[in-house]
């Protein structure tokens, strides 16, 4: 499957970066771009959240939370996206990273449990 | 060559105050500073006019700053700092304060954290706490701290086996310290079970593995042990201190928080080991970070936590384990309560207190060193900030 997200990367020495920042993190290049990476990694941690101080997530609590390792070592935080009913998620599971509209109607990444994973 | 501090030499730290902490109040965070150095002052027998250095954390002092607070308290200075550096504040000014002292910037310096538990006050800070916070963090569920830790307190349980009853263990002997500090927001006796059934908040993070934010402030004069003997003041002295900031940069949430990087340097300033260390007072703002300090600080081998709190009484009096560390004696900010960032004073001033002989009724007879460590700045998925000091109670 070849999903994508959209990331800066730095046109210098190449590496992925996020969160976003106006240079580079590693060489201090401000030349960068964003570029597409694979959506794939491996979910890392995970809560679930009981209390949030936005009401925008009220009605959707309890709700899931994890942080994500992509190729490159770029570290996301998502919302997890798993239907009522399913198991838990497991630290270590693959998962795919689609954006959403979520708070504020920003788009917001989404990890979604890969199948047959 | 690697670099290395010059020693810390001839400081001392006097006069611990603390502003009793209430829930909520209608004071502003310059009421509790202001209170905070009229004690200072008058538990020193200083005058103001004598302070001439002056060290501020807070993060709801705004749209004042420190240099306001001269103004406000009419003060005349040459020497001003404002460490705005979270839980790792505290130690941290502690070693600013005593390098201006030893450098002659400042002869006698009022250290002061207050907040004042204003809600709005406490959720502007979480959502623009930094760029990497507000764009990448907060959006998910905006939940703050309690976001982030239950991420490093379950990648904790999961790679090294602790369970919540390990970190229960902590937080019950914390509150069993509290129970003989008057200033204490929770006293009520606490058991496994409660613990256990208090409310999930953050999955695997309980009510009770939070602090309760509150109002007050606390503080401490740094001096030399000369005008500390001159003044007769009851006094410790800083013997030794590290910091780092972004040290931890693994790909991964952290099992770790820093202090492990500097641990061999503190010791061999202060010419001590963690064996010798008396009491100890490390930052709780939620078990977890607690676990990370009691192994980065050598307590413990890494992942060895859990073992550590079952075999340790932590309590001000022993009940009868293999090993007896007294730990966070008023209770920590797990029972005490977190005024902000005077949740990073919280060891400091208790220590100077058991270091003195004057803790009262949670007096360690014997104390004579305790290690006082700090963590802080959670920009993104991590706290960036681990500090630590070792002070020992003056010769008598
Ligand atoms: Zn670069």
């Amino acid at each position: 499957m070849s999903a994508t997200i959209s990331l800066q990367r730095c046109n210098d020495c190449a590496r992925p970066q996020y969160p976003m920042r106006e240079l580079c993190g590693h060489c201090l290049s401000p030349n960068i771009s964003m570029t597409n990476v694979d959506a794939h990694g491996t979910l890392l941690s995970w809560t679930r959240l009981h209390a949030s101080m936005e009401p925008y997530f009220h009605d959707q609590l309890p709700c899931l939370v994890g942080e994500v390792r992509l190729v490159g070592d770029v570290m996301i935080m998502a919302h997890l996206d798993l239907a009522p009913g399913n198991p838990p998620p497991q630290s270590g599971m693959s998962v795919r990273l689609s954006l959403r509209p979520a708070l504020d109607d920003q788009p917001a990444y989404f990890a979604t449990p890969e199948q047959g994973a | 060559m690697k670099r290395s501090r010059r020693p810390y030499q001839g400081i001392a730290l006097t006069a611990p105050v603390t502003i009793p902490y209430v829930r909520k109040s209608d004071h502003s965070t310059t009421w509790f500073l202001g209170m905070a150095l009229r004690d200072l002052c008058h538990n020193a027998g200083l005058a103001k006019a004598e302070i001439d250095g002056m060290s501020v954390s807070s993060f709801s002092l705004a749209p004042d700053t420190v240099t306001s607070l001269t103004e406000t308290f009419g003060l005349t200075l040459s020497w001003i700092d404002s460490p705005y550096l979270g839980g790792s504040g505290g130690v941290i000014s502690a070693m600013r304060a005593a390098r201006a002292v030893q450098n002659g910037d400042a002869r006698y310096v009022a250290c002061l954290a207050a907040d004042n538990a204003k809600p709005q006050s406490f959720k502007a800070l979480v959502k623009n706490f930094s760029r990497f916070s507000r764009d990448a963090a907060y959006p998910y569920g905006a939940a703050g701290p309690n976001g982030v830790f239950s991420l490093l307190t379950r990648k904790y349980m999961q790679t090294h086996g602790a369970t919540d009853e390990d970190f229960g263990r902590l937080c019950l002997s914390q509150r069993s310290n509290a129970q003989l500090n008057p200033h204490a927001m929770l006293q009520a006796e606490l058991t496994m079970e409660d613990y256990l059934s208090s409310r999930p908040i953050a999955e695997p993070l309980k009510l009770l593995d939070c602090v309760m934010p509150c109002a007050g402030a606390e503080g401490f004069l740094v001096m030399t042990t000369e005008d500390a003997r001159a003044l007769k003041l009851p006094y410790v002295e800083l013997i030794a201190g590290e910091e780092n900031h972004n040290a931890i940069r693994d790909a991964d949430v952290p099992l770790r928080g820093g202090w492990d990087l500097f641990r061999d340097e503190l010791y061999s300033a202060a010419g001590c080991g963690p064996h010798d260390i008396d009491v100890l007072y490390t930052y709780d703002d939620y078990p977890v970070i607690v676990f990370h300090q009691f192994e980065g600080l050598g307590f413990c081998a890494p992942g060895e936590a859990a073992r550590f709190v079952r075999d340790t009484d932590l309590t001000i009096h022993s009940t009868g384990k293999d090993r007896h560390l007294p730990h966070n004696t008023s209770g920590g900010q797990l029972s005490a309560g977190q005024a902000g960032f005077a949740g990073g004073y919280l060891g400091l001033t208790e220590a100077i207190r058991q270091l003195t002989g004057r803790a009262g009724a949670r007096q360690i007879s014997g104390a004579r060193t305790a290690l006082v460590s700090g963590f802080g700045m959670v920009n993104y998925d991590r706290g960036l900030c681990a500090a630590a000091t070792i002070l020992t109670g003056a010769e008598s």
